[in-house]
Order: structure tokens, then sequence, then C-alpha cells
């Protein structure tokens, strides 16, 4: 089954109200999965209004109203929370990841970014990539510090991407690592989802 | 592929091999005490899942722990260990002996009581790592 990328070129975020878009989003990263539709938010961006998305999705998902309209709202709301619940610390990096299962019609959000959004604002998070095999995507977490609160809650996030996920295989790491040229070292070569500078 | 008998083996085999490297101070080599100790836990999780028949590649193995209900509570310890043991193998951490005790010692025992409850293993077979971490 081939996936399809929503198209998120032209209005998908929504139209920028110049009024309202006083902070302009410089990322220090870019992610390498722009098959699946990631996306870098490299301008300014304003309120994201609902009309539009709801009218975006439903361009590609093509199926009822009530459902077009179910999803519309998690990919608003996946988008505020990668957008604006991150704000004020000016780590934005993605925007949704939303894809349409061809055939189909239903959406559904990456495993990249179902973990990504679930961990990435937690504590002592530097950074998380990718690595992946033929048959196994390997997510691998750096955090600065042995924080174990952290940890056991990005371990909850992995069980649930084993239930959200049952025909893809994933294997999860988490680093502790403090020093910047160590971690500059692990993220060589690899796939980066996510860097907090 | 090993049965659980094979799996207990290496375990009393590591154990021997932890208590060695820890005597007379614990503290000279964590590092290598909690990648032993993690390994530890992995062999008592193969020897609950070869009474299943099931003989998981690494990867594979953080699967079936979610997979089989008696295995799920011990997610996270065994996560826990598999942590800081990479952090002790490849980048050379060394916790100190309370933190191995306060985090390493105690979710191998849980994992340990968990399978040996599971598999019937008498409570003298179990590996008493507390004694060599004082």
């Amino acid at each position: 089954m081939g996936l399809v990328a929503i198209d998120t070129s032209s209005g998908f975020f929504g139209d920028i109200d110049p009024t309202d878009s006083a902070e302009t989003y410089q990322p220090k990263w870019s992610p390498k999965i722009p098959q699946e539709g990631f996306q870098m938010l490299s301008s300014n961006t304003g309120v994201v209004q609902r009309a539009v998305l709801i009218s975006n999705v439903w361009r590609y998902c093509q199926i009822d109203p009530k459902e077009c309209d179910v999803w519309a709202n998690v990919i608003l709301k996946d988008t505020y929370e990668t957008v604006y619940l991150t704000e004020n610390e000016s780590d934005i990096i993605t925007s949704g990841n939303v894809v349409v299962l061809e055939g189909e019609g239903h959406l559904v959000v990456s495993p990249e970014n179902t973990y990504l959004n679930a961990i990435y604002h937690l504590p002592n998070v530097k950074a998380v990539v990718l690595e992946s095999t033929y048959d196994v995507k390997c997510f691998i977490t750096i955090l600065d510090k042995r924080n174990l609160e952290t940890r056991e809650k990005i371990y909850d996030v992995e069980m649930r991407m084993f239930d959200q996920y049952p025909d893809e295989q994933f294997d999860f790491s988490i680093y502790c690592i403090d020093k910047k040229k160590e971690i500059d070292l692990v993220l060589k070569n690899k796939e980066i989802l996510y860097y907090k500078d | 592929m090993p049965g659980k008998t094979k799996h207990l083996d290496i375990i009393n085999d590591n154990f021997e091999a932890l208590c060695h490297l820890s005597s007379p101070d614990p503290s000279d080599h964590t590092n290598w005490s909690t990648t032993i100790i993690f390994y530890m836990a992995l062999h008592y999780i193969h020897a609950y899942l070869s009474k299943k028949n099931e003989h998981p590649t690494s990867h594979k193995v953080l699967e079936k722990i979610k997979f089989y209900p008696k295995l799920k509570p011990l997610y996270q310890k065994y996560r826990h260990l598999k942590d800081d043991s990479e952090d002790a193998r490849y980048r050379g951490k060394k916790l100190s002996v309370y933190d191995m005790r306060r985090g390493v010692l105690k979710w191998f025992s849980d994992i340990q009581d968990e399978i040996c409850s599971i598999l019937n293993i008498p409570q003298g077979n179990k590996c008493n790592i507390y004694d060599y971490f004082t």
C-alpha cells in the first residue's frame, strides 16, 4: 500500500495573519523525512485556521464530512502541539505529519511524528534521531542528564507505539550524553528528527 | 536455541563473574557490573520466552515483553537496565553504588522475582546481588 503525503505547500497551516505572526522561526536542523510529509516552518506563522485545515483534509481524504472533521481536529491539535506549545522555546522543528493511506481514505500519523510529538518536550530531551534498517525503525533519544522520570515517560510512549503500529518493527534506546561533541558524533549520518541547541 | 535450563545456567555464570568483579570494592567497575546485570535480566526474559517456544532476536525482545501480559509489567525495568548498560558499554558511564542500589539492582531483582515466580524457580536459586553492593 502506497503512502501519499498531504500537500502542505499551500494554505495547509491557514492563512497567515501578519499582525499575529511576530516571530520568525529559524530551525537549526532539517528533518529528513520529506517523503512522509514533514515540513519545516521556516517563515512567519500565524494562527492556524481550522476552516482551511478542514478544506485541505477534504481535498485529500474524500471520505464523509464527519470523519474529515474528526481528522481535522486531530491535525489541528497536532499542529498546535508541535508549533504553538513550543513557541516560547523557539525550538520548532516539524509541522503535523499526516499521510493518507491510498485507497482507504484514512488519515494516519507516521510513527516518527507520533513518537516525536510525545517526547520532545520532556525535560532533558536534547535530540531524537532515527536509524532505520530495512525492517526496523530504531529511535534513539538523547538526554543531557540521566533523568529516570523522563525515561519512564518515554518508555510509556514506546509501549503505546507497539499498539498503535502493529505492522511496524521498532527498537528504542535512550542515551545519556552531556557533552555537545559527543552528541554531535551520535547525530552524524543519522536522520535527525529533533535537536535542541 | 537454548532452553530455560541453559538460560538459567548462563545467569549463574554471569553472577559468578559479577561477584568477582564487585569484590572487594563494588564501585571499581560499576560499568561492567551494570552490563552483566542487564544480561542476567535478558536471560531471565529469554528463559520465560523459551517456555513459549519463542527465541527472539535482540530488537524483538522489547516487542515480546510488551506482548506477553506477564512480562508487560517488566517493560520499564528492562528498558532502564538496557539503557544504563548501553551507557556503560558505549559511553563509559559509571554509576555510584548508591545509584546501583536505587536503580539497577532493584530493577533486576524485580525482574528476577517475577520470572522465578512464574517459572517456579526455588528461592534458593536466586542471585542475591545486593550482598555485593554494600
